[in-house]
């Protein structure tokens, strides 16, 4: 893969801001490749999780925040726990993903429609209310059918809450509100 | 014991068999376990790629309600599992998110109280020995996977369950029932998790791979600890089928419900009745129902 790093090195500002929110040392990495050979979702990926961490290194941030890596990690920690250096590479991409919203780079799959979903949940109720996310998610991805076949099958096993639970709501409420201003403060 | 229970949102919704199957077994063994009053979402994996820091204090407020009833937590999904101990570990830091959860929650919360997942609470504090005493029905001639998933061990620090990569406390309490665990390679393969919803072809991937290795291993059912392995697995299992055509049809328990036959409760009780590969056909042949 030919890249062409004079662009858009940014080396210490965006590497030493990545370490920071991913409390981990990227320039241990050695490339020896371990993280990507077990990562479930890399056939999916554009760029490999060891790439990212090579990218990383080289303080090519828009290379990073706009792959479509980012979003298809699931978070399963096989890259972490089996990393030679103790790289966190699953923080790295938690981290990032992080980044990438602050900046409102646009996901490149629709798992940020799903998150949003499950926060307004947690927001409305104060435990997960899932017909709702599930609702949620389907009116913000545009995919209005997606799953609804389930429904039927989940009512008959009883597998399904008909009614949300309101819980504690106004301490949920402040501790989301106080979290989203400190962490706005912060960018 | 002084353990008090949290279930989470999904044992409350879409696995009330994990959770009827879990106070069935509190109400055997007499573990004068309760749930925890009033308590609210772990934020599950919705929330830390956004907002670090109410990832780490929408816990705090389940901690704080234990503490309160002066127990320690007792949980059976590893998602709140993990994110209870993120919590934990972050209150426990004397660093600035540390700071920050104290001013969102509005007082500093102690979080010197223990985590434990229930599987380990039988293992390590109940005792293999005593669960085997209290067997009344063998499981022998049932050959049972066990399919843990990635977040009950990973990270190893973190979560301090078992080893990240071939991990027997589950088998162990297979064993316990007088089943036969199989041995197989695909214990902590993600099942694709919370991509359930938003990717569905990835989940059907992911978990073909599973169900094949498991069925290629000599198992004819699988035991899991985690409400979206079992959704993934269970519940989706005829779109694997259809998108494979492949034929599995492996009846996917809680391992409480296996502890649970194994100690004679009632099917109904266990809600064996709401998975949706049926266990029945299979119990049935093996002479256990």
């Amino acid at each position: 893969m030919q890249v062409n790093i004079n662009k858009d090195v940014n080396l210490l500002e965006f590497g030493e801001k990545l370490e920071h929110l991913a409390e981990t040392d990227v320039k241990k990495c050695y490339q020896c490749g371990k993280c990507t050979a077990g990562c479930p979702l890399n056939y999916l990926m554009d760029i490999s999780p060891s790439q990212v961490i090579r990218f990383c290194q080289m303080g090519m941030k828009e290379k990073v925040l706009n792959s479509r890596t980012i979003w298809y990690c699931i978070f399963c920690d096989t890259c972490s726990t089996r990393c030679p250096q103790g790289v966190d590479i699953k923080g790295v991409m938690d981290a990032l993903r992080r980044m990438a919203n602050q900046q409102r780079i646009k996901p490149k799959a629709d798992v940020r429609a799903l998150e949003k979903s499950f926060a307004s949940s947690i927001y409305s109720f104060g435990r997960v209310y899932e017909p709702g996310v599930v609702a949620g998610f389907n009116l913000l991805s545009k995919k209005l059918l997606h799953d609804v076949i389930l429904f039927p099958l989940l009512l008959v096993k009883r597998k399904i809450c008909l009614m949300p639970h309101w819980v504690r709501l106004a301490e949920v409420r402040k501790v989301m509100k106080r979290a989203r201003k400190i962490e706005r403060g912060k960018q | 014991m002084n353990y008090a229970y949290y279930p989470g949102c999904s044992l409350e919704s879409t696995s009330p068999d994990f959770h009827l199957s879990t106070l069935a077994l509190i109400d055997f063994l007499d573990l004068g376990i309760e749930e925890i009053p009033d308590w609210t979402c772990c934020g599950a994996s919705a929330i830390h790629p956004d907002n670090k820091l109410m990832s780490v204090a929408l816990p705090a407020l389940t901690l704080d309600a234990a503490n309160k009833e002066n127990k320690d937590i007792m949980v059976q999904c590893p998602a709140c599992f993990a994110h209870l101990r993120e919590s934990q570990h972050a209150i426990k830091q004397a660093d600035q998110m540390s700071n920050d959860i104290t001013e969102v929650i509005g007082k500093k919360v102690d979080a010197s109280l223990k985590i434990k997942h229930f599987s380990e609470i039988l293992v390590h504090e109940y005792g293999l020995d005593k669960l085997k005493e209290k067997r009344v029905k063998s499981l022998e001639g049932l050959s049972i996977a066990s399919y843990y998933g990635c977040v009950i061990v990973r990270p190893k620090k973190l979560m301090e369950y078992d080893d990240p990569e071939n991990p027997m406390l589950m088998d162990q309490l297979i064993e316990a029932t007088g089943a036969k665990s199989v041995n197989w390679p695909f214990k902590t393969k993600c099942c694709g998790a919370g991509n359930s919803i938003s990717r569905t072809d990835v989940v059907l991937d992911l978990t073909y791979e599973i169900l094949r290795l498991a069925k290629q291993n000599g198992a004819e059912a699988i035991s899991v600890l985690c409400p979206l392995c079992h959704i993934n697995l269970d519940l989706r299992q005829k779109a694997i089928e259809k998108r494979y055509k492949e034929k599995f049809n492996l009846p996917i328990f809680y391992y409480t419900q296996l502890l649970g036959l194994s100690f004679g409760l009632d099917p109904k009780k266990l809600a064996l009745d709401r998975l949706f590969v049926s266990p029945f056909p299979l119990l049935r042949n093996k002479g256990l129902l």
